[in-house]
């Protein structure tokens, strides 16, 4: 228990949960792969997912824990190290040596957060509420479509363009720093795995975002 | 040279305020601590309080120095501490912002001196091995990997200044602690205490109030002695290995 509560134990807990929504990023883009075979294998897809509703379900409560435990974690240290920012220096702290991606994980986290409840109350609530029938909204039209919160208004489209962007900045420090919380130790012995990294904030955030310009310039 | 200092002056737990002083004729071959040795003679002789500053090796080994100038732990040079630093780098007519290290572990006592005590504290839980001591073994009694030793050596190296623990936004004290368990960790005289000392020591790291790593590498930049991060990522899987199951 005293691991738990401790500031190593806590960091663990961070990078164990943050290690685990990215794997969930990697499954979102797979699914989203299918709107590059047409709106039908894309429909068909969800559907499927549809008929499995309750394993949906469960692996969706289980990521709402995660997210949980990532932000409950996260917000806890944040106050803790915000009190030990208090006293810091007048003639201002040159910090240059460490990266901008690093020093702005609560400012992007809360962004992505933002975003994630925007995302969720509009597309993911649509396809809640959304009776699958052969005539009318599918649910390829209704995440094309020209309205506010979906993909094919511009604005919105802007708008995750830009989160996206900034999951990307958040996974750039938070994979790797989660690598080093683990103690995995020398980029040159694994290379492997820090290359990883690149997996998870360059090529992910990418694809998603090629997905939404190929709507926006209806190429798909 | 002609230098502006403003330079925190602070008596105990009261209020702290920036005080500017304008030198004249100073050498660019002198050190920091010359400077302010220059400054403190005059203040004396105008029988004011002269600036209470930490030092006593002006080698850079024995860690007793340190404040901040311009924002930068140890001043603007790399891998060297207060007491090494000249005034050949800086220019003349610079303004040089001096100011103790800032942190809620770290009390103000006077003007630039702070209470690092805390460091202390963490070294007595556990920074320390205890063998049976005697006549000097044989230096080569128990072999060692090349590797390993130099890796211990390197830990070693801090002088536990506690730069650190300044130049971190989150005054956390990971990069010291990390280097007083991995200067035992990799040799066998610090196996016998290695699980209980990584346990004692984060916790007492915890108990000063120090706060956590968020991996932005602060600390090996300012390091004088430019102790790896490394250090930390040893700490928190060592932490991890002799925590869980307790």
């Amino acid at each position: 228990m005293r691991f738990l509560f401790s500031s190593i134990g806590k960091k663990i807990q961070i990078a164990i949960s943050g290690i685990f929504l990215c794997i969930f990023l990697l499954f979102h883009l797979g699914n989203n792969v299918a709107l590059f075979f047409g709106s039908d294998t894309f429909n068909q897809m969800v559907a499927v997912l549809e008929s499995i509703k309750p394993i949906i379900r469960v692996m969706e409560f289980s990521l709402l824990a995660i997210l949980l435990l990532h932000i409950s974690n996260a917000i806890y240290l944040t106050r803790q190290n915000k009190e030990k920012m208090l006293s810091k220096y007048q003639g201002g702290l040159l910090n240059d040596a460490s990266s901008v991606n690093s020093r702005t994980m609560v400012l992007t986290g809360t962004a992505i957060l933002a975003f994630l409840i925007f995302h969720l109350s509009y597309i993911w609530y649509s396809y809640q509420i959304h009776e699958h029938s052969d005539h009318g909204d599918t649910y390829y039209s209704i995440l094309t479509q020209n309205k506010f919160g979906f993909l094919g208004h511009r604005l919105t489209a802007i708008l995750y363009i830009v989160s996206i962007a900034l999951i990307g900045s958040h996974l750039k420090h938070g994979f790797e720093s989660a690598l080093k919380t683990f103690g995995i130790l020398k980029k040159s012995k694994l290379g492997f795995i820090y290359n990883l990294s690149i997996l998870f904030w360059l090529i992910i955030p990418l694809g998603f975002i090629i997905i939404i310009l190929c709507i926006q310039f209806n190429i798909i | 040279m002609k230098i502006n200092l403003k330079v925190w002056r602070q008596s105990n737990n009261l209020k702290g305020q920036f005080e500017e002083h304008y030198i004249e004729n100073v050498s660019e071959d002198m050190s920091f601590f010359e400077m302010l040795d220059m400054l403190n003679n005059t203040l004396i002789e105008q029988n004011h309080e002269p600036i209470a500053f930490d030092h006593d090796c002006r080698e850079g080994i024995c860690g007793t120095c340190g404040v901040v100038i311009n924002g930068k732990a140890h001043g603007p040079l790399k891998g060297v501490t207060t007491c090494q630093l000249h005034m050949r780098s800086f220019e003349d007519g610079d303004t040089l912002v001096v100011e103790p290290w800032r942190a809620p572990s770290f009390s103000i006592i006077k003007d630039l001196v702070v209470d690092r005590t805390a460091f202390d504290r963490i070294m007595e839980s556990g920074g320390y091995v205890s063998v049976k001591t005697g006549g000097a073994p044989d230096a080569n009694a128990i072999p060692i990997f090349k590797e390993d030793a130099d890796q211990a050596f390197d830990s070693a190296t801090c002088i536990g200044c506690g730069a650190c623990v300044a130049a971190c936004k989150n005054s956390s004290a990971m990069l010291f602690v990390g280097a007083k368990i991995n200067q035992y960790a990799q040799l066998p005289q610090g196996q016998v205490e290695h699980p209980s000392r990584v346990r004692n020591m984060v916790t007492q790291m915890d108990e000063e109030g120090f706060g956590s790593c968020t991996n932005t590498g602060a600390c090996e930049a300012e390091c004088p002695k430019e102790i790896s991060v490394e250090n930390i990522i040893k700490l928190n899987k060592e932490y991890l290995k002799h925590s869980l199951g307790k």
